[in-house]
């Protein structure tokens, strides 16, 4: 308690020194933003103020204005996908409006990208000491992501197993408890009171701007969860124009590569549509989508009917204040396959199985957000939030009493960030967290997490060093309150304009979800018990990486390569209890592991019209205490990626993943679920075309797992066999 | 052709060749198979079998005889027993059976055909017959399964004799 007292009086500390003296005026900035060589208006970039949180997205017109600026020299940086990062230096009188032309150049390598949750303000990716994978609209839109753990497959270094997201090996197959990946929208954690696992069914697709991957532990800013990385989306800010967007797809599965894998004489088909609508009207902006889903699956007893919403409403009444709400919600219906009957059998539940049983869910969230600037270098971020899931089985409608748990994640948090001189910058909060549940299965139980985090970064040359830390108290029921302390340390060198090398170090910490200390549960046939002793587990990552990028080469090109480290430790997960009658299975402390691994990541154009991307990761995962390989875990990662413009109108597109076959799994698996060893390692091809009739209208055929090679991601689960999509976008 | 596109060219060429090569999961794949496989044959046929009683039925081969019934699922959990993957058919006549035993050659002491007489996994389980050479379920023999090779055992259930119990 004494340490979270200390962590408290020094982010207090930090609060009282930035928030002294702000009263001076402030200035406005506005300005006209092009494209260097046809002169014509950007729409939708942004400006921001560097080392600070002020900045504005340009309109249809190419203008923006950012106001609550302090007097002095500042760094205005503009960043667009598809153009070069372009910076200028101007000088602001205090209390004075000051206008300026930018222009930035067009760039067939560079994404212009820039980075919020790395060090949560927005900055420059390559300014970021830790690898970042970004995902852009346009990525989404072109896979037909139809649920956003689909569009993470397509990023370096990370794996998926059902809806477990595994970054650099720091996951395994958990039967879906406990991430230990954060997942965020808009800053708004997303994983649930109960189970502590990701709700990927709830994002709203059409509303996401971009994803962002932090690879590496990041609990020094985000606490629990962010063992093995981050998963941050942010969802898109309207402009002044009405933006209307809309999309539709349908498609079948095409029959199973064997005749014993067909269920039915007919293919299965999937369809869904989205609709989103938003604008900025005066000081308020608003932007809301809805979207359906309905899935006939490539497999027996595995139908699901989805819909969901999401809707944010911002008021500015002010230059310097924002004031944001939104929510969101999904319920979906759908069959429960859990795992096949055999090989064999492999698009078919076990006989034991009632196909008249439903999973049924609803899950809803409402956050709001006070965003204050107190100057034009320091702003202060105030957020509070609720994240409301439920899921419960049913026979006919009929809820079946002994699956059913309904949670609730509390989330606030202030956060203040501050230039304090030039060069220095402040980020340091106060969050608390609270979940609470009420189950069959895991009983009633309230789980709270305070903590305090305070980091600073320093620019000195050509030089950025960070260094932060965290506390964390974790409390269940009356169990004893467990501490946590998450440091972070960071260093950014820009060798020259288009080299940066960068190293960090961070602990990262999850704390046992309440399901995981009190699941009281029959599975298959063995009985979950509870395990109320469990203790966090951590890890420490370090990374040592450099990023180049010459657009001006004979083949364009941008290169990233890193080499990282994970220590884990007290790694939890379900075992046999030998040693308890009835040998139950409960949720344990267990593995110490070490994963050793590389990152190679390359984007080029190999012609004009030409481009292609591939990253590769290599990882040796290693279980300290059995000395085998580190179970569920990949050694290889590797995923590329082509697109041709052979005409203005017409793309063409290829995708190819794969992951080399896992090499341990736990053999117990094999007492319920037959053939459970069966794996191989994974191949997919995707192949998509696109014609657009406009720059409004574009028509895509989109073909998934195109040669429908047959492998698993997860155990007696057979993956998606071959789609093939006919797609309409309308923007 | 030049050089960038032909190399593009050679990169999908040359994955597409690797994808192609590679066949993922098959169900028609031969594996080599060692185990137990045979009939058992219910008498009295499908009528003498309990009425509300019967959860479950699977020939399972111990490595050591079990003692307590806790002790059935110990060996499935330490991987001393094999057993068939599914239960076997309820009412029946005769079923045919099939056990696939990793780890060859092994060596079981003790192979039953057993059934889950009660709501409880870990307790509530009968045997109905025990393998034995000479036809004296009291006196049960040991079986070595061969790599590669398949022993073919039969069973004969007699519910109104069942043989001695284990835990009794």
């Amino acid at each position: 308690m004494n340490k979270l007292a200390t962590i408290l009086a020094v982010v207090l500390l930090c609060i009282v020194s930035t928030s002294h003296a702000h009263a001076q005026a402030t200035g406005t900035l506005t300005g006209y933003l092009t494209d260097r060589e046809t002169a014509q208006p950007i729409r939708g970039a942004t400006v921001r103020i560097d080392g600070t949180r002020s900045g504005a997205i340009t309109d249809a017109k190419g203008m923006f204005a950012i106001k609550g600026l302090p007097g002095g020299k500042i760094t205005v940086v503009a960043s667009f996908v598809g153009y070069e990062t372009s910076r200028q230096n101007i000088y602001l009188k205090s209390g004075e409006s000051t206008s300026m032309i930018m222009t930035i150049k067009s760039s067939s390598i560079s994404k212009g990208e820039i980075v919020i949750s790395a060090n949560k303000r927005v900055q420059a990716v390559q300014d970021v000491p830790i690898s970042v994978s970004i995902l852009t609209s346009a990525d989404l839109d072109q896979r037909n992501v139809t649920r956003l753990d689909d569009a993470l497959r397509y990023v370096s270094g990370i794996s998926i197993a059902r809806d477990q997201v595994s970054i650099r090996g720091s996951s395994g197959f958990a039967f879906g408890v406990g991430s230990r990946t954060a997942v965020l929208i808009d800053g708004f954690s997303l994983l649930s009171g109960d189970n502590g696992d990701v709700k990927f069914d709830v994002m709203p697709v059409a509303d996401i701007d971009r994803i962002e991957i932090i690879k590496g532990a990041g609990s020094a800013l985000y606490g629990t969860g962010a063992l093995g990385g981050v998963v941050s989306m942010i969802t898109k800010e309207p402009t002044d124009s009405l933006a209307l967007y809309g999309r539709a797809y349908a498609g079948p599965y095409t029959q199973p590569p064997y005749s014993q894998w067909e269920y039915r004489s007919s293919m299965p088909w999937q369809l869904g549509a989205d609709v989103r609508v938003a604008q900025r009207v005066g000081t308020v902006s608003y932007s809301a989508s809805l979207g359906v889903r309905s899935d006939e699956s490539y497999r027996l007893y595995d139908k699901s009917q989805r819909g969901f919403g999401f809707g944010k409403v911002s008021w500015q009444p002010s230059d310097l204040v924002t004031l944001r709400v939104f929510g969101f919600a999904t319920k979906e219906d759908r069959e429960n396959f859990v795992y096949w009957r055999n090989l064999d059998n492999a698009t078919r539940p076990p006989l034991v199985q009632n196909l008249n049983e439903r999973l049924s869910t609803t899950k809803y969230a409402v956050g709001t957000e006070y965003n204050q600037i107190l100057s034009g270098s320091t702003s202060i971020i105030a957020k509070y939030g609720f994240f409301r899931t439920l899921f419960e089985n049913q026979i006919d409608g009929q809820k079946l009493d002994s699956n059913y748990s309904v949670a609730f994640a509390h989330n606030a948090e202030v956060q203040l960030t501050s230039r304090l001189a030039e060069g220095v910058i402040i980020t340091s909060g106060l969050t608390g967290r609270a979940n609470w549940v009420r189950s069959d299965v895991y009983g009633t139980a309230l789980q709270t997490i305070f903590s305090a985090y305070a980091q600073g970064e320093f620019t000195v040359g050509r030089f950025i060093f960070t260094g932060g830390l965290r506390g964390d108290r974790e409390e269940t029921q009356s169990l004893t309150p467990q501490f946590e302390l998450s440091p972070k340390f960071g260093m950014t060198w820009n060798v020259a304009p288009q080299f940066t090398m960068r190293a960090s170090a961070g602990r990262g910490f999850r704390a046992p979800t309440i399901a995981e200390r009190y699941a009281n549960i029959r599975y298959g046939p063995f009985n979950v018990k509870p395990n109320p002793d469990l203790l966090s587990e951590s890890s420490w990552s370090g990374e040592v990486g450099a990023h180049f990028t010459a657009p001006q080469a004979f083949v364009p090109l941008d290169l990233d390569v890193a080499v990282f480290d994970n220590e884990l430790y007290d790694l939890i997960e379900p075992t046999f209890a030998l040693d308890q009658p009835g040998v139950p299975i409960i949720f344990k402390n267990l593995t110490r592991a070490r994963i050793l691994g590389t990152e190679i990541s390359v984007r080029a154009m190999l012609a004009r019209s030409v481009s292609v991307e591939t990253g590769f990761t290599y990882m040796l995962p290693r279980d300290l205490i059995t000395g085998t390989t580190l179970k569920y875990r990949n050694k290889i990662l590797w995923y590329s990626r082509g697109s041709w413009k052979p005409l203005s109108r017409i793309e063409i597109q290829a995708e190819y993943r794969y992951q080399d076959m896992v090499e341990l799994i736990d053999d117990r698996l094999s007492l319920f679920i037959p053939d459970a060893d069966a794996r191989v390692p994974m191949h997919v091809v995707d192949l998509r075309a696109f014609y657009s009739f406009s720059d409004a209208v574009r028509v895509g055929l989109i073909g998934k797992n195109i040669l429908s090679y047959a492998f698993t991601e997860v155990v007696g689960n057979l993956a998606p066999t071959r789609a093939l999509l006919l797609q309409l976008e309308i923007h | 052709m030049t050089l960038p596109r032909f190399a593009l060219f050679l990169l999908g060429v040359s994955l597409l060749s690797l994808v192609l090569a590679c066949t993922g999961l098959d169900p028609n794949e031969v594996r080599p198979f060692s185990g137990l496989q045979g009939t058992i044959t219910y008498v009295g046929g499908s009528a003498a079998w309990p009425k509300d009683s019967v959860y479950d039925v699977r020939v399972v081969a111990f490595e050591k005889k079990p003692v307590v019934p806790e002790d059935i699922i110990t060996a499935l959990i330490l991987q001393t027993a094999a057993f068939s993957p599914a239960s076997l058919p309820f009412n029946a006549d005769t079923t045919s059976y099939s056990i696939e035993v990793l780890a060859t050659p092994r060596t079981f002491t003790y192979v039953v055909v057993a059934m889950q007489n009660g709501p409880n996994f870990q307790t509530d389980w009968i045997m109905l017959d025990v393998y034995s050479a000479t036809g004296d379920p009291s006196v049960p023999s040991t079986v070595i399964i061969p790599s590669g090779n398949t022993v073919k055992i039969d069973f004969r259930v007699d519910f109104s004799n069942l043989p001695p119990q284990p835990f009794r």
